[in-house]
C-alpha cells in the first residue's frame, strides 16, 4: 500500500467514525428503539451510500406499486438496496457469501434454543426415529421475517418445518422462489413446505395469522421503525411461541469489523449495506422485546466469524453462575459484534390485537 | 611402444568397450555403521580378524593417519609409513572397490577364490619362458630389470574387515601389474603418475594423497613433465579403462600386451 | 420405481402406504424406516430415464463402499437415497471365501484410526479375526548403511481415551491373545479383499433393513454432464434440477444426482469432469506385491519376529515385509520397472532367494544378482550358491562388529504363493482441489501416493469418515449436501493433512532413493538420533497411526 492509500484510508476511517457516534449518542435508552421520527429523519439525509439517494426518490414514487403503506416494518431505501442485489443472492462467492457460511450456525442456534424451550424435542435420544433425526422441526410453523433469497427459510423447510418467507421485495420473493424449485426436498419431498409472500408483517398479522416460531435475522437493524416491528413480532408470535433475532450490537468494535474493515477495506459486502446507528445493542433489544414483544428473553448469543477456519462460530453462552472478572470482561465482548437473541412469549395478551395505525 | 594422444571424440568410443563400468558409488556400511555407534573414541570396535591384525580404536587411527602422512611425505621409502597411511585412511573407499568387484563377475571370482601373488604362486620360471611381447615375459622383464619381486609388500594390519584386508592387499600386489601395463617406469615421477591413474580409478585417499603432495617434492622439469604429459594420459584413462581391481591378472600372461591394453582399454603411457 | 407412483399420491397417504409394507421387514435398529421411502429425492424426473439421487457414488473400491456404509449407517444420511456404481462384479466380494493357507497379494496395514471408523460403521465385526494379523512392531533400516529406526507397541505409553474405546468392546478384537492388559498394536495386516468382504455385507444389511442404497455393479459410467439452467421464472410448477450432474451408464440408464462422489481411483472421470487438475509426478519404480511363506525360527527378533513389519530402504526402492498370521506374509518391493519385471518372472525358487538377499545381503550383491537374470526371466548364475557364499562371508563380518549383531533379522522366505506376483507402477497425485460444486472427490481420487509409508488407504478411509461426517452435519443444518458450502468443512479438514502425508512420503522415497555417500551417511546419522529420542519417536508413531488429529470444526458445536 502506498503512503497516499494509507493517509486516505486514515482519513476516511476520521470521517467516518465521528459522523457514527455523532449518531449514535443522540439515542436515547433504548437506543434505535426508541420509537422516535427525528433520528429516523436525520439518519436518512446523512446516509452515505448515494445509490440509497436515488433510490429513496424512486421509491417514494412507487411506493403504491406494492402496496406497501405501513411506515414501521419496512425501510424503503435499505428494500431498493438489497433488491438490486437480488441476482446474487444464491452465487457462492458472491456479496452474501458471509450469510451462507452464517447458515449452519443460525440453524444450530435455533435448534438449540427450541430443544431448550421444548418447541422440539432433544435429537439426540437413541429413541428417535430416523425421521426424527432428519426433521427435527416437523410439525412447527415458522415465519421468517425479512427471508431475503430464501436462505434460512430453505433450511428451516428441509428440517421439516411449514416456513412462510415474508420479504418486502418483489425481487426478493421471486429470486426466493425460482431457487426453491431448484430442489426437490423443498418441493413435496420431506415433511416440511415453504412458501414466501411479498407482504410485510403488518399485513399478516391483519390476516390474523400467528405463528409457532417467528425468526428475524439481521433485519431490525434495516426497519423503518425497530419499535414497531417488535410489537408486530411479538403478535405474529402464537403463545408458548419462540422469537429468535439476530443483529449486530452497536459497539465500536463492530463499527470497525462491520463497516470500516469489511465493506470498505476488504470489500466483503457492499459499500452501505450496514447503517451503524442503527446497531441495537443486546441490553436494549432485551429490553425491547420484554416491554414491545411481550416475550419473556431466554438466551442472548453472540457469533463470531474465525478467519482462519473461515466459519462463523457461536460463542460461548453466558452463563446465570457468576464469573470472575475476567471471564466477565470476556463474557462482553462475546456479543459486541453478531448476537442472537431466543425469547418465548409468555404473555397470554397476544392473540387478537389489533395492528397499531 | 608408441605413444598417441587420444582426442576427445573417441573418448565415447572408448567407452563403449567398457559398458558396466559404473561411476563408483561410495558405499558406507562398515565405516558408518562404525562411525554411528563406536561406543567410544577409545575403544576397537572389532576383534582380530585375520593374522597381522591390528584392532586400533578410533582415536589411535586418527593419530596414526595423521603421523604416517607426515613421516610418508617426508621420506616416502618408509613403506611402512605410506602402507599405515593408506590403510587408516582407506575404510570407505575399500568398500567402494569391493562392491565394485562384487558386480563383475571376474572380479566376484577374485573375491570368492581369493587367489595370493607371491613368487611361488606367480611360477616366476614359467613366466621367463614365455615369448616375447606377451604380457608374462614383460612382467618377469619388469621384475628382473627393477630387482624386485612379489614378496616385499607390507601386510595389511589396521583393517576392520577380513574381506577388505584382502581387497587391500590384492590392490597392493596387482601394483607391478599396473607398471607393466603402462609402461611406467619406476620413477618419482612414474610413481606419481600411476598414483593419479589408480585415484581415478580407485579414489583412495592414500592415492590423493600421493598425487597431490607427491610432486612438491619434485625439480621443476620432472613437475612440468608430469603435469603436461603424464597427468593427462592418467586422467583420460584412468577413467576410461576397466577397474583393474576386476582383473585376474594371472589369466592374461599370454596375450601380447598390446592386446591387454586394448582389451582393457588403456593406452600405453607416453615415453619421454 | 415405486417412488413415481408415489408423487401422485397425498403425503399422509405415501406415510400409511410405506408403514404396512415395511411391516413385514425384521428391523435390528429401532427406526420406523416408514419414512424412508417418503424421504426420497422427490422430484419429476426430466426425462422418463433419468431417476434423482441425494448422492452417487461412483467407484465401489474400499473408499467408495466405505462411505456408501457410513451414510447408511448415519441416522440422517441413513434417509437419503445413495448409489453406488462399481464397474467390477461385487457379488465376488460378497461370495469371497478363502483358503486357510492362501492370502490374496493386496493387502494393507489399518491404523489404528482406520479401525475405529470401521467399527462404526459395523464393518470391522464382520471381518474374520483369523485373517488379521496385529502388527506390534516395526523396524525399518538404510540398506546402504545399516542405520536403523525400530518402533514397538510395548513402548508406546499411549493410553489415550481413544485407543481404550478401540479395543475396549468388540469381542472378535483381533490383538486378543494376551487377555486384558492390551497394548494398541501399531497397525492391523488384513488382506483388501478382506474388508471389501466386510464392507460388502454390511451394504447388504443395509438395504435389507430399509435404506434406500442401490448398488449398480459390472456396470461402466459412460459419461457424466452438467446442464446450465435456462429455466424461465414463469415455469415454477415443476422441480427443476437441471443444474444436478447427470451420469449415464452404460446401460442406457441415468441417474441425476444432488451430490456426486468420485471414489473412482487414480484416473477419475468424475475430477475430469469437475475439471479438478490432479498434479504429481511418476516414480521411476514399480511396486512388486507378493504373498511369502516364511520360516519364523530363522528370525532374530523377540518371539521370532511374528507381528513385526520390515522394511528395508534399498538405493532402488524400499522392500517390506508385512506380516500375516500362520507364517504367511505380504511383499511390497519397489524397484525399477526392470527388476519388477524380471522377478514376476523369475523360477519361485530363485525369487525367494532374491527377496532373502534383498532383505540380507549388500547392495551390490543384490545388484549382481538382479543383473544376471536374462530376458526370458531364468537366472544366469546360481542364485542360491553366490547368496550363500555373500552371507557366509557377512557371518564373520557381522561377528566381529559388535553392533551389527544386535540388529534382529527378519525370517527368511521359504516360499511364495503361486499367481501373486504382480507389479504396479507408482505415483504420486494431488489434486488442485477436492470439491467443487456438487462434486467431490475421496480416496485415490484425490490423492495418491507412495506405498511406502502404508498410508494410502488409511487416507482415503479418513476421507470417508470426514465426509460422511460433513454431509451428516449438513443435513441436520438444512443445508443443500451438494453446495459448495456445505462441502468446504471437508477439503478445509483433508486437504492440507493430506498434503503433508504426500510431502513427507515423498521426501522419504527421494532421500532414500540414492546411495551417494555424504547424504547416505546424512540420512543414517539422522534416523539413529531420531530412533534414540524417545519423544520423538512418539509422535511419529502416533502420525502413522492416524492419532494426531483433533476433532474438526465441523464437529464442534
Amino acid at each position: 500500500m502506498s503512503a497516499s492509500t494509507i493517509r486516505a484510508t486514515a482519513r476516511l476511517a476520521r470521517t467516518k467514525v465521528t459522523e457514527a457516534c455523532s449518531q449514535g449518542w443522540r439515542h436515547g435508552a433504548l437506543g434505535p428503539l426508541t420509537p422516535m421520527t427525528s433520528v429516523a429523519s436525520q439518519h436518512r439525509t446523512l446516509s452515505t451510500s448515494s445509490s440509497t439517494k436515488h433510490s429513496h426518490h424512486d421509491q417514494s414514487k412507487q411506493s403504491t406499486e406494492a402496496g406497501l403503506d405501513s411506515i414501521y416494518t419496512v425501510n424503503k431505501d435499505e428494500i431498493a438496496k438489497f433488491a438490486a442485489m437480488s441476482d446474487e443472492w444464491w452465487a457462492p462467492q458472491g456479496p452474501f457469501k458471509m450469510l451462507h457460511l452464517m447458515n449452519p450456525p443460525r440453524i444450530r442456534y435455533i435448534r438449540n434454543r427450541l430443544e431448550a424451550s421444548r418447541a422440539i424435542s432433544a435429537s439426540s435420544s437413541s429413541t428417535d426415529t430416523h425421521s426424527r433425526a432428519r426433521f427435527p422441526l416437523q410439525g412447527l410453523r415458522i415465519l421468517d421475517v425479512g427471508c431475503g433469497g430464501g436462505l434460512l427459510a430453505e433450511a428451516l423447510a428441509r428440517l421439516g418445518a411449514q416456513v412462510t418467507g415474508l420479504d418486502a421485495s418483489n425481487e426478493n420473493i421471486q429470486m426466493a422462489k425460482i431457487h426453491s424449485k431448484k430442489d426437490p426436498l423443498l418441493n413435496g419431498g420431506s415433511p416440511g413446505s415453504l412458501e414466501y409472500r411479498h407482504q410485510t408483517a403488518e399485513q399478516l398479522l391483519e390476516q390474523g395469522l400467528q405463528f409457532d416460531v417467528v425468526c428475524s435475522m439481521e433485519v431490525i437493524e434495516h426497519v423503518e421503525n425497530p419499535a414497531g416491528f417488535l410489537k408486530v413480532l411479538g403478535q405474529l408470535v402464537k403463545p408458548n411461541g419462540d422469537l429468535i433475532l439476530s443483529t449486530m450490537s452497536r459497539t465500536p468494535l463492530a463499527y470497525f469489523l462491520t463497516v470500516f474493515s469489511a465493506e470498505h477495506v476488504l470489500r466483503m459486502v457492499p459499500v452501505g449495506t450496514h447503517h451503524w446507528s442503527k446497531y441495537i445493542t443486546p441490553k436494549e433489544l432485551e429490553a425491547g422485546v420484554r416491554d414491545l414483544a411481550g416475550c419473556e428473553v431466554l438466551n442472548v448469543q453472540g457469533i463470531g466469524f474465525n478467519p482462519l477456519s473461515g466459519q462463523w462460530e457461536l460463542n460461548r453462552n453466558r452463563t446465570e453462575q457468576s464469573m470472575g472478572i475476567l471471564a466477565n470482561i470476556g463474557a462482553s465482548f462475546a456479543e459486541s459484534v453478531n448476537y442472537f437473541l431466543a425469547a418465548k412469549k409468555t404473555s397470554p395478551s397476544a392473540s387478537a390485537s389489533s395492528p397499531p395505525s | 611402444m608408441s605413444f598417441r594422444i587420444i582426442p576427445s571424440r573417441n573418448i565415447n568410443a572408448l567407452r563403449q568397450l567398457h559398458p558396466n563400468r559404473n561411476r563408483l558409488a561410495p558405499c558406507a556400511t562398515l565405516f558408518t555403521a562404525t562411525l554411528l555407534t563406536a561406543k567410544s573414541l577409545l575403544e576397537a570396535p572389532t576383534s582380530k580378524l585375520y593374522p597381522g591384525h591390528v584392532p586400533i580404536s578410533p582415536l589411535q587411527r586418527g593419530i596414526l593417519a595423521v603421523g604416517s602422512a607426515f613421516t610418508a611425505l617426508a621420506n616416502p621409502l618408509r613403506g611402512d609409513m605410506v602402507a599405515a597411511l593408506g590403510e587408516t585412511t582407506g575404510g570407505m573407499f575399500l568398500e567402494r572397490i569391493r562392491d565394485q568387484m562384487l558386480l563383475d563377475p571376474e572380479g566376484r571370482r577374485i573375491l570368492r577364490e581369493r587367489p595370493v601373488i607371491t613368487s611361488e604362486t606367480m611360477q616366476l620360471d614359467k613366466l621367463r619362458e614365455l615369448p616375447d611381447g606377451t604380457f608374462g615375459r614383460e612382467y618377469v622383464r619388469f621384475l628382473d630389470d627393477q630387482q624386485v619381486s612379489p614378496d616385499t609388500r607390507e601386510p595389511v594390519h589396521f583393517v576392520d574387515s577380513e574381506e577388505l584386508a584382502y581387497v587391500m592387499q590384492r590392490y597392493r600386489e596387482t601394483h607391478d601389474f599396473y607398471h607393466t601395463l603402462t609402461g611406467l617406469p619406476v620413477t618419482v615421477d612414474g610413481e606419481i603418475a600411476l598414483k593419479w591413474f589408480e585415484m581415478v580409478q580407485t579414489g583412495l585417499p592414500m592415492t590423493m594423497l600421493s598425487s597431490f603432495f607427491g610432486p612438491l617434492r619434485l625439480s621443476h622439469e620432472e613437475r612440468k613433465r608430469l603435469f603436461d604429459i603424464y597427468v593427462p594420459w592418467a586422467l583420460e584413462n584412468g577413467s576410461n579403462s576397466k577397474l583393474l581391481m576386476n582383473v585376474r591378472w594371472e589369466e592374461w600372461f599370454e596375450k601380447p600386451v598390446e592386446q591387454v591394453q586394448r582389451e582393457l582399454g588403456v593406452q600405453p603411457c607416453p615415453q619421454v | 420405481m415405486s417412488t413415481r407412483l408415489l408423487s401422485h399420491t397425498t403425503a399422509r397417504a405415501r406415510i400409511t402406504l410405506l408403514a404396512n409394507a415395511k411391516k413385514h421387514h425384521n428391523h435390528r435398529l429401532v427406526p420406523a424406516l416408514s419414512c424412508s421411502r417418503f424421504l426420497s429425492t422427490h422430484a419429476t424426473p426430466d426425462s422418463s430415464e433419468t431417476e434423482p439421487y441425494d448422492v452417487v457414488i461412483v467407484g465401489g473400491g474400499i473408499a467408495g463402499s466405505a462411505l456408501a456404509c457410513a451414510l447408511a449407517s448415519g441416522k440422517a444420511t441413513g434417509t437419503q437415497k445413495i448409489a453406488l456404481i462399481e464397474a467390477f462384479d461385487l457379488s465376488n466380494h460378497i461370495n469371497w471365501k478363502p483358503r486357510a493357507d492362501q492370502y490374496s497379494n493386496r493387502v494393507s496395514s489399518l491404523t489404528p484410526k482406520s479401525v475405529a471408523f470401521l467399527k462404526r460403521i459395523g464393518v470391522w465385526s464382520e471381518l474374520d479375526s483369523s485373517r488379521i494379523a496385529a502388527c506390534n512392531g516395526m523396524q525399518v533400516w538404510d540398506g546402504v548403511s545399516g542405520a536403523r529406526i525400530t518402533f514397538d507397541a510395548a513402548h508406546s505409553n499411549d493410553r489415550s481415551t481413544f485407543l481404550q474405546q478401540v479395543f475396549a468392546d468388540a469381542p472378535q478384537s483381533p490383538s486378543s491373545e494376551q487377555g486384558s492388559d492390551q497394548q494398541s498394536p501399531l497397525a492391523w495386516m488384513t488382506e483388501n479383499l478382506h474388508v471389501q468382504y466386510g464392507l460388502q455385507k454390511q451394504m447388504l444389511a443395509h438395504k435389507n433393513r430399509g435404506v434406500q442404497l442401490d448398488i449398480f455393479e459390472k456396470t461402466k459410467v459412460q459419461g457424466i454432464s452438467a446442464n446450465v439452467s435456462s429455466s424461465s421464472p414463469q415455469e415454477s410448477s415443476s422441480t427443476d434440477i437441471s443444474e444436478w450432474p447427470v451420469i449415464t451408464l452404460d446401460n442406457g440408464k441415468k441417474l441425476q444426482t444432488r451430490l456426486l462422489v468420485g471414489a473412482d481411483g487414480v484416473n477419475s472421470p468424475v475430477r475430469s469432469f469437475a475439471k479438478i487438475e490432479s498434479l504429481g509426478w511418476d516414480y521411476s519404480q514399480f511396486g512388486l506385491v507378493a504373498t511369502l511363506e516364511v520360516d519364523h525360527s530363522t528370525s532374530t527378533a523377540l518371539d521370532q519376529g511374528k507381528g513385526v513389519a520390515w522394511q528395508r530402504f534399498l538405493p532402488t526402492g524400499p522392500i517390506a515385509m508385512l506380516p500375516l498370521n500362520n507364517g504367511y506374509a505380504s511383499l511390497v518391493w519397489s524397484t525399477t520397472p526392470k527388476i519388477a519385471q524380471d522377478l514376476k518372472k523369475l523360477p519361485a525358487q530363485d525369487f525367494c532367494a532374491l527377496v532373502n538377499a534383498a532383505f540380507h545381503a549388500s547392495p551390490a550383491d543384490l545388484e549382481y544378482l538382479c543383473r544376471n537374470i536374462g530376458p526370458d526371466g531364468q537366472p544366469q548364475v546360481d542364485f542360491q550358491k553366490e547368496i550363500e557364499w555373500r552371507a557366509s562371508v557377512q557371518e564373520l563380518e557381522s561377528h566381529a562388529v559388535a553392533r551389527q549383531s544386535k540388529d534382529a533379522k527378519p525370517p527368511k522366505v521359504t516360499a511364495v504363493q503361486e499367481n501373486t506376483r504382480a507389479p504396479f507402477p507408482l505415483r504420486m497425485r494431488n489434486s488442485n482441489s477436492y470439491v467443487e460444486d456438487r462434486v467431490v472427490l475421496v480416496g485415490d481420487a484425490a490423492h495418491t501416493v507412495h506405498p511406502l509409508a502404508g498410508q494410502g488407504l488409511n487416507q482415503g478411509l479418513a476421507d470417508v469418515e470426514c465426509l460422511a461426517r460433513v454431509i451428516e452435519q449438513s443435513l441436520l443444518s438444512g443445508s443443500d449436501i451438494g453446495n459448495i458450502h456445505s462441502l468446504t468443512p471437508y477439503s478445509s479438514e483433508r486437504f492440507l493433512p493430506n498434503l503433508a502425508m504426500l510431502g513427507t512420503v515423498d521426501k522419504l522415497s527421494k532421500l532414500y532413493n540414492t546411495d551417494f555417500g555424504p547424504v547416505v551417511w546424512a540420512r543414517s546419522l539422522g534416523l539413529t538420533a531420531v530412533d534414540n529420542m524417545g519423544p520423538i519417536k512418539t509422535e511419529i508413531m502416533r502420525f502413522a497411526m492416524g492419532l494426531e488429529d483433533v476433532p474438526s470444526s465441523a464437529a464442534r458445536r
